[in-house]
C-alpha cells in the first residue's frame, strides 16, 4: 500500500459577470489531508456552486457550509472506521450514509446561520442552494459523489484526459441544478457516486474537479479537456497560476464564477510540467483532448478497417451511409465515412466515456425514434458529426422509415449490423442498444 | 506554462420573433407599427449584447400567414441586423410557425452550451391552421421547452388563449401575478414592449443564474427570472395610450 497522492491544489474565482454585477463569488472550494486508521494519508477535496437566483440570496453562504460540512462528515468516517471495511462498504458510504450525513448537517448549519444572522422573511433552506462535488482519496481506492453541474475529468501522465463525471438528471432544464436545498437531495447522489479501486500498476493521473463555469467557458468540450489537461498539470508550477487562469477563463467565457479542485496521483506534477514544456507548440485541442485510444499498429488499423468494409457489403453500407455518397469499396476515401471510423476508433479507445457521450445526445435519440430527426441527414453531416451519424446508423431498423425490412434475421440483430461493420466494439454496440432501450417509443397519433 | 490553444467563447443566445402577418396586420397600421418597433428597439438590443460579453446575442425571424417563413433564417448577431418590413396579407398559419421553429431548435444546429433562448410571438388574430399540433411539435423540443416564451397580443381580436397556451401556465408567486400575454392596443404600448422583450429580458436571459431543478413537488417557476415590466406597464392588462386596435 503506497501513498499515491499528492496533497490537492484549489482555487476558485468570482466570475466576470458577477464582478460586473457587483456580485459575490458564489461558488467554494476547500480541501484536506487528514489520516485514515492505518495512518495512511487521505485527501479530500469539495466543490460547490451556490445558486445564483433571487431567491437564493444566501448561497454563498450556502456553498461554503456545503463544502465545510462534506469535508468534516467524509473526514470523521474516514478516520474512524475499521480498516477492515471492504470496498463495497465505501461504495454505499458514497451513495447513501455520506450524503444523508452531509444533507442533515448541511440543514442545521444554514439554520444555524439565518438564526445567528436573520434577514428579512422566513428561514428556507432554498435561500442557501448550492451544488456539491466531492472526491475522496484513500491509499487503496478513490471515489466521487455529490449532485448538481459539477465536471470530473480524469487526465493521465501523458495529458490525455477523458469526461468521467457529469450531470444527468432528467428534471433538469436550462439552467436549473439539483441541489442541497431539495427534500430529496440525499437520493440525488448516489447517481453521482463512483469508487474506483487503485491498482498498484496505475499509472500516475490527475482529477480535475470544477463547477460549471469552466465547462460553460469552453466552445467545445475537446477545449475543456485540453484546459483540464492542463490546469492538472500546471499545478506542479504551483497554485499562483490557478487564479489568473481563472480569470481569464471566465473573463473569455462565460463570465460564471470558476472553481476547481486538483488531486494527484503519483508524480503527476513537476516532471509533467517538464515534459509539457516540451510539447510546445501545442498540438490541436481536439487532437489533445480525445481520450486515450486503443493502440494499434497501423498496418492492423488498416486491415480493421478493410476487413470491415469488406465485411459491411455495398447494400449493408447503404444503410450505414447516405445513398447520395459513393459508396466506399476498399478503403474510406469519403470524409464522412472516415470521421465515422475515426470516432468508433475513439470511443471504443476508452469504453468508459462511451454511456456519458450517448447520454448527452439523448435528445437526439429520442428525435431519431420519434421520427422528427432524418437519419439521412445525419449520415451525410458525418463529416462535421461523426457521432450523430453512427447513431443515426444503429437507429433500429423497425423504425428507419427509408430502410429495406429485415429479410431473414430479428429486428435488433439487423440493426446492430451497421455499426459492426464500422468496427465498433461490444462496449458501443452494447451502450447504444442500452441508450435506444432507454428512448421512449414514437408517439401514436 | 502557456495557456493552452483552447477555444473560449461566449455562450449563444437565440432570440426569435414569431411574426403575424396576416391580411388584418394591415389594418390601423399594426404592421407598419411592429416594423418600426422591432427597428427602433435593435440599438437596446445591441446596447445589452455589448453589456453582456459573456452572451453572443443571434436574432431570427418567422413570418406567418398563409404560410410560416423564414424572414431571417441565420442567426445573425444583434449589432448585424437590419430589419426588413414585414408585408401584411393571408391568413394566420400560426401553427406552422411553431414547426418551423421547433425543427430550427432541435440539437444540432442548437448548440449544447447556448443559453435558453427567447421566443417572441406577437399575433392580432387567431390561428387558421392546426395550432395545438404546432404547439405540441414546440414543446416536444427540450430547447423550446428550456426557453423564455413571450407574447404579444395586438388589438382586442388577439385570441389570448392560444397566446397563454404559448407562453405556458406560471403560477402566481410572491409579489408577482401569473404571467399573462402582453397586450398592446396601440403603438406605444406595443414599442414597450418589444423594447422590454430585447433589452431587459434579453439582458435578463444573458446572465442566467442557476436554480434549483423542477420536481413534481416543486411546480415550475420559469427557466429564467423575468424582470419587472416598465413602471408604465407593469400590469399587462392595464394598457397605457389610446385603445386604437
Amino acid at each position: 500500500m503506497v501513498n499515491r497522492w499528492a496533497a490537492p491544489i484549489a482555487a476558485s474565482r468570482a466570475g466576470a459577470a458577477h464582478l460586473r454585477a457587483g456580485r459575490p463569488c458564489q461558488d467554494a472550494v476547500l480541501y484536506r489531508e487528514l489520516r485514515d486508521t492505518d495512518g495512511q494519508p487521505v485527501m479530500l477535496m469539495a466543490v460547490a456552486d451556490g445558486h445564483g437566483g433571487r431567491r437564493y440570496r444566501r448561497s454563498e453562504v450556502g456553498s461554503r457550509l456545503a463544502c465545510e460540512t462534506a469535508l468534516a462528515v467524509a473526514s470523521a468516517a474516514l478516520a474512524s472506521a475499521p480498516p477492515e471495511d471492504g470496498e463495497g462498504a465505501w461504495s454505499r458510504w458514497l451513495a447513501h450514509d455520506l450524503p444523508e450525513a452531509v444533507q442533515g448537517r448541511w440543514l442545521e448549519a444554514v439554520q444555524a446561520h439565518w438564526q445567528s444572522d436573520p434577514g428579512e422573511g422566513g428561514f428556507e433552506p432554498l435561500l442557501y442552494g448550492s451544488t456539491l462535488g466531492l472526491v475522496v482519496m484513500t491509499a487503496r481506492w478513490w471515489g466521487h459523489t455529490g449532485l448538481g453541474d459539477w465536471d470530473l475529468v480524469r487526465v493521465e501522465a501523458d495529458g490525455r484526459a477523458r469526461l468521467l463525471e457529469e450531470e444527468n438528471e432528467p428534471t433538469v432544464l436550462g439552467e436549473a441544478t439539483c441541489s442541497l436545498c431539495q427534500p430529496q437531495a440525499a437520493s440525488l447522489f448516489a447517481r453521482r457516486a463512483a469508487l474506483y479501486p487503485l491498482a498498484l500498476e496505475e499509472g500516475d493521473f490527475a482529477l480535475v474537479l470544477c463547477t460549471d463555469g469552466i465547462r460553460k467557458s469552453c466552445a467545445t468540450d475537446g477545449d475543456f479537456l485540453t484546459l483540464a489537461a492542463w490546469l492538472a498539470r500546471s499545478g506542479g508550477e504551483g497554485v499562483g497560476l490557478l487564479p489568473e487562469a481563472l480569470d481569464r477563463i471566465s473573463r473569455e467565457g462565460s463570465g460564471d464564477d470558476v472553481t476547481v479542485a486538483i488531486g494527484r496521483a503519483g508524480a503527476l506534477g513537476e516532471a509533467q510540467a517538464t515534459q509539457t514544456t516540451a510539447l510546445a507548440p501545442s498540438p490541436p485541442p481536439a487532437a489533445q483532448a480525445s481520450p486515450p485510444r486503443r493502440q494499434r499498429p497501423a498496418i492492423g488499423r488498416a486491415l480493421a478497417i478493410g476487413l470491415a468494409l469488406a465485411a459491411a457489403g455495398a447494400g449493408l453500407l447503404a444503410l450505414v451511409w447516405p445513398r447520395t455518397q459513393p459508396q466506399p469499396q476498399a478503403a474510406p476515401t469519403s470524409p464522412g465515412l472516415r470521421a465515422a471510423l475515426a470516432e468508433v476508433e475513439r470511443l471504443c479507445g476508452q469504453p468508459v466515456t462511451i454511456p456519458l457521450e450517448l447520454r448527452r445526445r439523448r435528445d437526439l435519440f429520442v428525435a431519431l425514434r420519434q421520427g422528427r430527426q432524418d437519419p439521412g441527414q445525419l449520415k451525410a453531416a458525418a463529416a462535421t458529426d461523426p457521432l450523430a451519424a453512427l447513431i443515426a446508423a444503429d437507429l433500429p431498423a423497425d423504425q428507419r422509415s427509408n430502410a429495406p425490412a429485415p429479410a431473414s434475421k430479428p429486428a435488433a440483430a439487423q440493426a446492430r449490423r451497421p455499426l459492426q461493420a464500422l468496427g465498433a466494439c461490444p462496449a458501443l454496440r452494447e451502450a447504444l442498444s442500452r441508450q435506444w432501450a432507454l428512448t421512449p417509443a414514437a408517439t401514436t397519433p | 506554462m502557456p495557456f493552452p490553444d483552447v477555444k473560449l467563447a461566449n455562450r449563444p443566445l437565440h432570440f426569435l420573433y414569431l411574426c403575424d402577418c396576416s391580411g388584418s396586420m394591415a389594418a390601423s397600421g399594426k404592421m407598419q407599427a411592429l416594423n418600426q418597433a422591432i427597428r427602433q428597439s435593435l440599438p437596446g438590443m445591441a446596447a445589452v449584447a455589448r453589456d453582456n460579453p459573456e452572451a453572443r446575442v443571434l436574432v431570427r425571424a418567422v413570418r406567418f400567414a398563409d404560410h410560416a417563413a423564414w424572414h431571417i433564417e441565420t442567426p445573425t448577431p444583434v449589432d448585424q441586423l437590419e430589419w426588413r418590413d414585414l408585408q401584411a396579407g393571408g391568413i394566420t398559419a400560426m401553427g406552422e410557425a411553431l414547426k418551423l421553429v421547433a425543427a430550427a431548435l432541435q440539437t444540432p444546429p442548437m448548440e449544447v452550451r447556448a443559453l435558453p433562448p427567447v421566443l417572441v410571438l406577437i399575433s392580432d388574430g387567431q390561428p387558421t391552421d392546426d395550432f395545438a399540433a404546432g404547439l405540441e411539435a414546440l414543446l416536444r423540443v427540450p430547447w423550446a421547452q428550456k426557453a423564455v416564451r413571450l407574447a404579444i397580443a395586438l388589438g382586442h381580436d388577439a385570441d389570448l388563449e392560444v397566446l397563454q397556451r404559448f407562453i405556458g401556465s406560471e403560477p402566481a408567486t410572491a409579489g408577482r401575478s401569473p404571467r399573462r400575454p402582453l397586450q398592446a392596443s396601440n403603438a406605444t404600448s406595443l414599442a414597450q414592449y418589444i423594447q422590454w422583450a430585447s433589452t431587459a429580458v434579453v439582458g435578463a436571459a444573458s446572465m442566467p443564474a442557476s436554480r434549483v431543478s423542477e420536481t413534481p413537488l416543486e411546480p415550475a417557476a420559469g427557466n429564467i427570472p423575468l424582470p419587472d415590466l416598465p413602471p408604465t406597464v407593469l400590469d399587462p392588462t392595464d394598457d397605457v395610450g389610446p385603445l386604437v386596435w
